[in-house]
């Protein structure tokens, strides 16, 4: 009685314990990402297609760097999720950083000072979070619900409600080198740095186990409170560089700009295969959903579709990836469970 | 009388179940006997409608049948399952009545009728329970209880309970067989599934055997012994005998850990305990005695209200700190405290290293590779390190818990439990293995209320009795009676 697909075969000798072939971990990571692979060049055959633009150099380009900010926070909500946290404050956090980013430059602040302080202070915000859910034991759900709304009060107030423009701050962000936005090769670090401590340190082992199981988590010695607080710091330090980057892309401190934004992080990493219940997924799945959703948004507008249908789409979508999952997953435990 | 003729179930890749014929007589407990994966959870399955057979026929009374789910209630089939179901947050009396609440006569149903039912159901079972305390603040064992008070009901036609003293002290499995005796009376056929064979002895009238999935034996009860039960379940003798197993102490070397006036809550009041390593020390006693909180104080994860638990020299160990100095924590609840169910097996048993060194890197393969090294040495089954170690039996689960500690060397290892549904051969393997490390100058706790086990691996053995050391017995001495005259004297 050993496994979901292995017969028990009557005094067989001792089960070779390794396959040959693909760890059935990394099956289960190719399972979510087909799919969103598929949508994505499906999308790109059938708008190019109608429209030859869509697939030139300058349009993908400009499909990237607008959005590095969501694929930015990704990375920082699929480690929350793999850890069994989340993080909804991070549209209002990044509409704050980026109003601070405004006021800053205007004020003459060097760009170093202004990047730092905003990754800072967003980091030490995460910190609060995660000392909050970890000692206080409040539901993460609740307390960045309400670190939701302090923050996009907070920054409406400091806004005075309209936007603050900052034509030469901030620059950088939309430089290019090489032919490639530097917003999009933050994103880039910060994906390869996320997959990194995920995927390939312990620390990553850590959260895992604390998002699958925290309870023995604790038991077998991981720090669960400093994961926990690590994993919003870090999160947090990412909506500050986000904010940053959100006011250099559109060349304003927007006390608006990040309304909403919450909800299509969580969509984008669900859709990686990320599970609100922790314990799952990956960086290059968020990478993946974060993908799916820029193409969904962009190609729709290629194919003159009027904008409004965007959210409809990307819904239904959303609702059919995490069905198909999850339907598969209780097929899974099923087959478990009949041969145990 | 439920007949199960010529049944065979096959699920995809594996044959469950081959021509098996069994009968549950009215008024006879049946007990159904096998090691994991023999079938005894198919054939329940099957007799329940859970499952369909693929082949054979089911008669109730002599009428075939096509069973459902809700056919078997409405037969009056009930099944006491080894999986714990209770609703946590909900009180004793919701749970008691589960799924089906009183109702007046308006039809109606209210909190003073299902607390009333509730007792009334409780008492039926001899179990005294706060019918208005939420299932979460209830031990294992009670809500076994609670459990058993939902399933019994004399109307029952057949009440089948799978392993359902696996977490009880002796003297909560005679209240539970003085229950099934008197459900017996009332004419109920129960089906009885026990990994304790005595068990079987004392209360079962017939029998049935299943190995791989086939019926190799059965008949009276009367007719059988304890070895002619293990010799058909496994067609060969396993022994779990002290002579065979425990194999001599050692000296005992210094002291592992020291408890000095610990207090805990009212759960402890005032213990003293010293544990060396080269020694195994069995901590006996029933729910409540404080054997558990003392597990919990040993291995760090629990701090004293008063008194002093010294952990290697150093008082006042958190879980993790403790865990970092090799102090290994083997739960009784495996499932919900011990593994990541759906993680592959070489994470699972590289949980502890991997917080001992969050700073290091990782690489799957590599930690595939170590597993499977590991996992030879244990005599683990299974055909993949990589795969969810939900899909391993208890005994294959058990074992990669135990390879955990071992990969960081832990040198005080405290077991809860630690043969909890483990089919005999794993359990006479863990035993072995836990007397192994102990040669090795270990030092081993294991909390257990398994005679048989206590036997097999105990140097010195504890009994603990209301929050209190209730006296100290060599392992050589500690016969059952010797242990139940300690514990039970007041």
């Amino acid at each position: 009685m050993t496994t979901t697909d292995v017969p028990p075969e009557v005094g067989a000798a001792t089960p070779p314990l390794q396959r040959r072939g693909l760890s059935p971990l990394m099956r289960e990571h190719l399972r979510v990402y087909a799919p969103l692979v598929l949508i994505v060049v499906a999308l790109g055959v059938v708008t190019t297609a109608y429209n030859p633009a869509f697939l030139s150099g300058a349009n993908i380009g400009r499909l990237l760097a607008a959005n590095a900010v969501l694929g930015v926070l990704v990375v920082g909500q699929t480690l929350l999720l793999v850890g069994g946290q989340l993080d909804l404050s991070v549209g209002s956090l990044v509409s704050v950083a980026g109003v601070v980013t405004a006021s800053f430059v205007l004020h003459g602040l060097p760009t170093v000072v202004v990047v730092a302080v905003c990754l800072v202070a967003g980091a030490l915000i995460g910190l609060c979070w995660g000392l909050i859910v970890a000692y206080l034991k409040v539901p993460p759900f609740i307390l960045t619900l309400g670190g939701l709304a302090v923050f996009a009060s907070l920054a409406l107030t400091l806004a005075a409600s309209t936007p603050i423009p900052m034509p030469t701050g901030m620059t950088w962000v939309r430089a290019e080198v090489l032919g490639v936005r530097v917003g999009v090769i933050v994103w880039a670090l910060v994906i390869v740095l996320g997959a990194l401590l995920l995927h390939f340190t312990r620390f990553g082992r850590n959260v895992y186990a604390v998002g699958a199981n925290e309870e023995a988590a604790f038991l077998a010695g991981v720090p669960t409170a400093r994961i926990k607080m690590a994993l919003y710091s870090v999160n947090g330090l990412l909506a500050g560089l986000a904010g940053v980057m959100f006011a250099g892309r559109v060349g304003a401190g927007d006390p608006r700009g990040g309304v909403g934004l919450e909800l299509t992080v969580v969509a984008a990493a669900v859709l990686g295969g990320a599970s609100l219940a922790g314990g799952r997924g990956s960086i290059v799945g968020g990478v993946l959903g974060v993908l799916v959703v820029a193409m969904v948004t962009d190609s729709l507008s290629f194919l003159d579709v009027p904008d409004t249908y965007n959210q409809l789409v990307l819904g239904v979508i959303l609702i059919g990836a995490v069905a198909v999952t999850a339907t598969s997953e209780i097929r899974r435990i099923r087959a478990a469970r009949r041969t145990g | 009388m439920i007949e199960l003729q010529n049944v065979s179930r096959s699920f995809p890749g594996a044959r469950a179940l081959t021509d098996v014929s069994v009968t549950f007589r009215p008024g006879r407990v049946h007990a159904l006997v096998g090691e994991n994966g023999a079938g005894k959870s198919t054939l329940i399955k099957v007799a329940s409608g859970v499952l369909q057979p693929d082949s054979g026929e089911i008669r109730v009374d002599g009428r075939p049948v096509r069973l459902t789910p809700r056919d078997a209630r409405e037969l009056q089939i009930r099944v006491l399952h080894q999986e714990r179901q209770v609703a946590l947050t909900r009180s004793v009396a919701d749970n008691v009545v589960l799924g089906e609440a009183p109702r007046n006569r308006f039809g109606l149903s209210g909190q003073w009728l299902v607390e009333r039912e509730a007792r009334r159901r409780l008492q039926r079972v001899g179990v005294e329970l706060d019918v208005r305390a939420p299932v979460a603040t209830l031990s294992v064992a009670q809500r076994q209880l609670l459990e058993l008070a939902r399933a019994v009901t004399f109307e029952a036609r057949c009440l089948i309970m799978d392993e359902p003293t696996a977490s009880l002290h002796p003297e909560e499995i005679e209240q539970l067989f003085e229950v099934v005796r008197r459900v017996r009376e009332h004419g109920v056929g129960v089906v009885y599934i026990s990994h304790h064979l005595s068990e079987v002895i004392a209360l079962a009238d017939d029998y049935t055997v299943l190995r791989d999935g086939r019926r190799v034996g059965g008949g009276l009860v009367a007719d059988t012994t304890t070895d002619g039960l293990v010799a058909q379940m496994f067609g060969s003798e396993v022994s779990l005998r002290r002579e065979d197993i425990h194999g001599g102490g050692t000296r005992p070397g210094d002291v592992a850990a020291r408890l000095r006036g610990v207090h805990f809550g009212r759960r402890l009041k005032g213990v003293d305990l010293d544990l060396r390593f080269g020694e195994t020390v069995v901590i006996n006693g029933p729910v409540g005695s404080g054997a558990a909180e003392l597990g919990r104080l040993l291995s760090g994860a629990a701090r004293p209200t008063a008194g002093v638990v010294e952990l290697m020299g150093e008082p006042g160990s958190t879980r993790r700190r403790a865990a970092m100095r090799g102090v290994a924590l083997i739960p009784a609840d495996r499932k919900r405290e011990g593994l990541l169910l759906d993680r592959p097996i070489h994470e699972n048993s590289e949980l502890a290293g991997d917080a001992a060194h969050p700073m290091t890197w990782y690489s799957a393969a590599r930690a595939a590779d170590r597993c499977r090294r590991g996992g030879r040495a244990l005599g683990l089954k299974a055909a993949d390190v990589r795969l969810p170690v939900r899909g391993l039996s208890g005994g294959n689960q058990q074992k990669v818990l135990i390879d955990r500690w071992l990969r960081v060397d832990a040198r005080v290892l405290v077991l809860d439990e630690p043969t909890v549904g483990i089919d005999i051969p794993s359990k006479a393997e863990i035993y072995r293995q836990l007397r192994a490390l102990t040669r090795a100058g270990a030092a081993v706790v294991v909390l257990s209320t398994e005679y048989q086990e206590i036997r097999c691996v105990a140097d010195r053995v504890i009994v603990m009795r209301d929050g209190v050391v209730a006296g100290e017995i060599p392992g050589v001495d500690a016969t059952e009676q010797a242990l139940f005259a300690l514990g039970a004297r007041s």
